[in-house]
């Protein structure tokens, strides 16, 4: 998958968890807990989702920097992911 | 022949609104099963069935509001059915079944730590929820729509039908799957009415209710590199979090310290032998709900764990049970990671207690002589001066500290068989 299309399969799962908020407003960079106003609890499940989704293994020590949207999308390039349904 | 009423939800809480039926008469029930959804200030709650029988009567109509404790079915029970009508139990609903009726009410005595805890008054435990944290939930609808949503991988539970008593159409399934693909669906949310339930019952709170409150700071060091160990094996969706230890670290301590795990009633303090530790969450779309864990001291933290996610998100898609909303024997409230570093909670009464945590932060810290940097988080208790002093306060920090130091002790405690 492209990052383009990584981004954009992140931020349907943030929608889902923030239906409100405007995602066009986000910056690659912004930490997603503030800009958004999600919790651990939030950001667990997206985090689940998108690990199902994509059948990728988030590695304990990974799980900790995932708090933008770039970082994400960098990780899940790194582990070679496609979509598994 | 049983009757089932209108539960009530808390203590400020005086009727609600019957959504709809999920049953009718003649229907076989089984305890446990979602029977209805009633509409209060506190959102959308579905009615469990609070013993297995079949549907004699429904007495109230759809739409209907109605006042807590009013009758609105009649069941016969099962205990007067023929045996091939009754229902099979799982046999760990049994055996809960069975310890629950061998305790009695009886008045409070001077509490004493560790089981068994003579004085102390038991209440029955709502059923336990199915694997997945949900009952088995009975939809109507058509059968058109039925086979539409097959086509579209629709769960017709979380539908909202149109039709009269809720019924489900095609359309609805439809529409259903169009906010699926949007990424939104709406969840029916009256954030007026659940504010002004918070105002009650705070206001009851601290109109009613002397408070203390005792502070003091945990070293988070051995549970954050505990659960770094124990995670680092574990796929992301069974991670364990630090709430999760938290309850049960409270669990325990409050086992240790029963005179805070109770409710004041009539003048006394009724301790209660079944420890529910209620968790607050806050909503999105604004207000909180504290949903119960139900019987979090002899549960392991796997299944704390599963209960406590499952129950966070339904809480937030407005699918709570009325089991789950009014049990709670204690609460707990957490600001989390981000946000103010204390919390000095307001008692949610009848209870007794509540504990509140801040945030883990960094922080120097003195440990056998030498200065460092550690996690720590706050801790504080907030007591009810009518039913307890700091004395039983300061114990149960002091112990709940001790446990939040030993977190391979807390992982190794199973539910009793």
């Amino acid at each position: 998958m492209s990052n383009s299309e990584l981004e954009k399969l992140v931020k349907k799962h943030l929608r889902s968890i923030a239906p409100e908020a405007d995602l066009e407003e986000l910056s690659p960079d912004d930490e997603l807990g503030s800009a958004l106003d999600i919790d651990s609890m939030d950001f667990y499940s997206m985090m689940v989702a998108i690990s199902e989704e994509l059948d990728v293994e988030i590695p304990e020590e990974e799980y900790g920097k995932l708090r933008d949207l770039n970082s994400i999308v960098r990780f899940l390039d790194r582990s070679g992911v496609k979509l598994a349904r | 022949m049983g009757e089932f009423v209108m539960p009530s939800l808390g203590s400020q809480m005086e009727d609600a609104t019957l959504i709809q039926w999920l049953v009718k008469p003649g229907d076989r029930i089984s305890k446990g099963d979602i029977i209805g959804e009633i509409h209060t200030e506190k959102g959308d709650i579905d009615v469990e069935a609070l013993e297995s029988g079949i549907v004699r009567e429904l007495r109230v109509q759809e739409g209907d509001t109605i006042p807590v404790g009013t009758v609105m079915a009649v069941i016969d029970s099962e205990k007067g059915l023929p045996p091939e009508h009754k229902a099979v139990e799982p046999e760990s609903e049994r055996k809960v079944e069975k310890e629950v009726s061998d305790e009695r009410e009886s008045e409070l005595a001077p509490p004493r730590p560790g089981p068994p805890r003579p004085g102390t008054e038991r209440q029955e435990p709502p059923p336990r929820p199915g694997p997945n944290g949900a009952g088995p939930k009975r939809v109507k609808a058509s059968p058109l729509a039925k086979r539409v949503a097959e086509e579209l991988k629709v769960n017709l539970e979380e539908v909202t039908g149109s039709g009269p008593g809720g019924t489900i159409h095609k359309k609805d399934v439809e529409t259903a799957a169009k906010e699926r693909e949007d990424g939104k669906r709406p969840v029916p949310f009256d954030k007026e009415s659940m504010r002004r339930a918070i105002a009650a019952v705070m206001s009851q709170s601290n109109r009613e209710i002397p408070h203390y409150y005792l502070e003091k700071d945990i070293d988070m060091k051995a549970v954050t590199e505990w659960l770094e160990e124990e995670n680092s094996s574990r796929k992301v969706k069974e991670r364990l979090m630090p709430p999760v230890l938290m309850i049960k670290a409270v669990a325990n301590a409050l086992a240790e310290v029963p005179e805070l795990n109770g409710y004041w009633n009539d003048g006394r303090l009724q301790v209660q032998e079944s420890i529910h530790i209620g968790f607050t969450i806050s909503l999105r779309r604004g207000g909180l709900v504290i949903p119960a864990l139900m019987n979090a001291d002899i549960k392991s933290l796997d299944e704390i764990r599963e209960e406590f996610v499952d129950m966070v998100m339904r809480a937030r898609e407005g699918r709570l049970k009325t089991g789950e909303i009014g049990s709670a024997t204690f609460t707990i409230t957490s600001l989390g990671e981000r946000g103010a570093e204390k919390v000095f909670g307001v008692i949610y009464p009848p209870q007794v207690g509540l504990v509140g945590f801040g945030n883990i932060i960094q922080r120097p810290w003195s440990s056998d002589g030498m200065i460092g940097i550690r996690p720590v988080m706050s801790a504080v208790l907030a007591g009810d001066h009518r039913a307890t002093d700091g004395h039983s306060g300061s114990r149960f920090l002091e112990i709940l500290y001790k446990e939040l130091q030993q977190p391979h002790n807390l992982s190794h405690q199973t539910p009793v068989s």
